[in-house]
């Protein structure tokens, strides 16, 4: 055989695998902890164990939201509302991208912590240890699950409808529909789009729940935390509550709860 | 030929034969069951209508009785210990955390501090720690 037609035989079988590959992430998105660390080897995480408006730096540095109690910021004593100005030496005030110096700040302090915070216009310092966090450990093929809201028929004479999930632990999942998302066992925190079907609602009720998410946009979308078993698949949904269909509930968002309506064993491959 | 006009007369000439004593009883008593029966079925047919009106009043009831415990539907776990809560907390904060990251909107950080102020008023309020972290 000349050694040219093996060459164009070789390359065109590896353009197919890596097109097969690349197919086959399109229909199965991995989520949480492969958003997180891709391939690379497993390697010790810090963490402020705190939720920090990272968007955007004032001359005080970046806001503290939340205290995630037991966590970090929680034993240093740092609170919510205190304003970041400085971790392990690197400035977080007026930083154009405040996101990514926090994260090299804490990975950088290899688990010393070092925080400088204004708190009430006084400045603060304080010491101790960032939260070191095990990437997932891998358990072979049955460390992880799936979460979905197109696979299966949806029980609609249970009052439970069509949903989309917008969000898996903060990030967006991609626009186009995917079948099943994978996630790492343990607490995921998913966020859900409902999709009832309106004939199943009256006309004053649609206007209504037309006119509530026409302000509410992102809003009146749904949490559902769930706690990932090894080998399930999860099916999502948005479940009707006809008893909360009343205005008030309508324009509280009241109408409708996401909900897991049933639980397949699906193995990781 | 026996003409009919003689026939009624030789009818009417017979003697009265003589009925028996119980017979009228037992006509009254037939008479009696047959209009208990025609009550009992209008009474049947009257509850049976009932239910069908009254059905989709009942509906909801059942509704709630499918979703007892062992129900594939679920929006949140049955019982949440403490240490659920934590590891839910944690989750949420996580996820927050994320959400920031990516430079995420308001509107869709929005349901994720929802979900965590409604986690937090579900604690009891004697843990300081989880109280001094709210927003």
């Amino acid at each position: 055989m000349p050694f040219r037609t093996l060459l164009a035989g070789t390359l065109l079988g590896a353009w197919l695998f890596a097109a097969h590959a690349s197919a086959r992430q399109t229909v199965e998105s991995v989520a949480a902890g492969a958003l997180q660390a891709g391939t690379a080897p497993a390697q010790v995480r810090y963490e402020l164990g705190a939720v920090v408006d990272v968007r955007r730096a004032s001359a005080n540095g970046v806001s503290i939201l939340a205290i995630t109690p037991g966590g970090a910021a929680d034993r240093l004593g740092l609170q919510a509302g205190d304003q970041l100005r400085a971790i392990n030496g690197r400035r977080l005030d007026n930083t154009p991208r405040p996101s990514s110096t926090l994260e090299n700040a804490l990975q950088e302090g290899d688990g010393a912590l070092r925080v400088e915070a204004v708190r009430n216009g006084k400045t603060l310092a304080f010491s101790g240890r960032a939260d070191a966090v095990d990437p997932a450990p891998r358990k072979g093929a049955q460390a992880c699950g799936y979460v979905s809201t197109l696979a299966g028929v949806v029980p609609r004479s249970k009052g439970v409808f069509e949903a989309e999930i917008t969000q898996i632990d903060g990030r967006s999942t991609p626009l186009q529909p995917t079948n099943r998302h994978r996630v790492d066992t343990g607490k995921h925190v998913l966020v859900v789009r409902e999709f009832i079907d309106p004939a199943r609602l009256s006309s004053a009720q649609l206007q209504q729940i037309a006119k509530m998410k026409k302000f509410a946009l992102a809003r009146a979308y749904k949490p559902l935390v769930i706690d990932v078993e090894p080998g399930i698949g999860y099916r999502i949904g948005a479940r009707l509550l006809k008893d909360k269909l009343d205005t008030q509930s309508i324009r509280d968002n009241a109408y409708w709860e996401p909900v897991v309506w049933e639980k397949v064993p699906q193995a990781c491959p | 030929m026996i003409e009919p006009t003689q026939v009624r007369e030789q009818l009417h000439a017979l003697p009265e034969i003589p009925l028996p004593d119980a017979l009228w009883r037992r006509v009254d008593a037939k008479r009696r069951q047959k209009l208990q029966r025609r009550k009992l079925g209008a009474g049947i047919a009257t509850l049976a209508l009932a239910a069908v009106m009254a059905a989709p009043l009942l509906l909801p009831m059942f509704a709630g009785a499918d979703r007892a415990p062992g129900e594939q539907i679920a929006a949140h776990p049955p019982m949440r210990g403490e240490h659920d809560v934590q590891a839910e907390l944690r989750a949420l904060d996580h996820a927050l955390q994320a959400a920031y990251d990516r430079g995420a909107s308001d509107a869709e950080i929005a349901p994720m501090w929802v979900a965590r102020d409604a986690l937090l008023t579900g604690i009891p309020s004697g843990n300081s720690a989880i109280r001094r972290s709210r927003i």
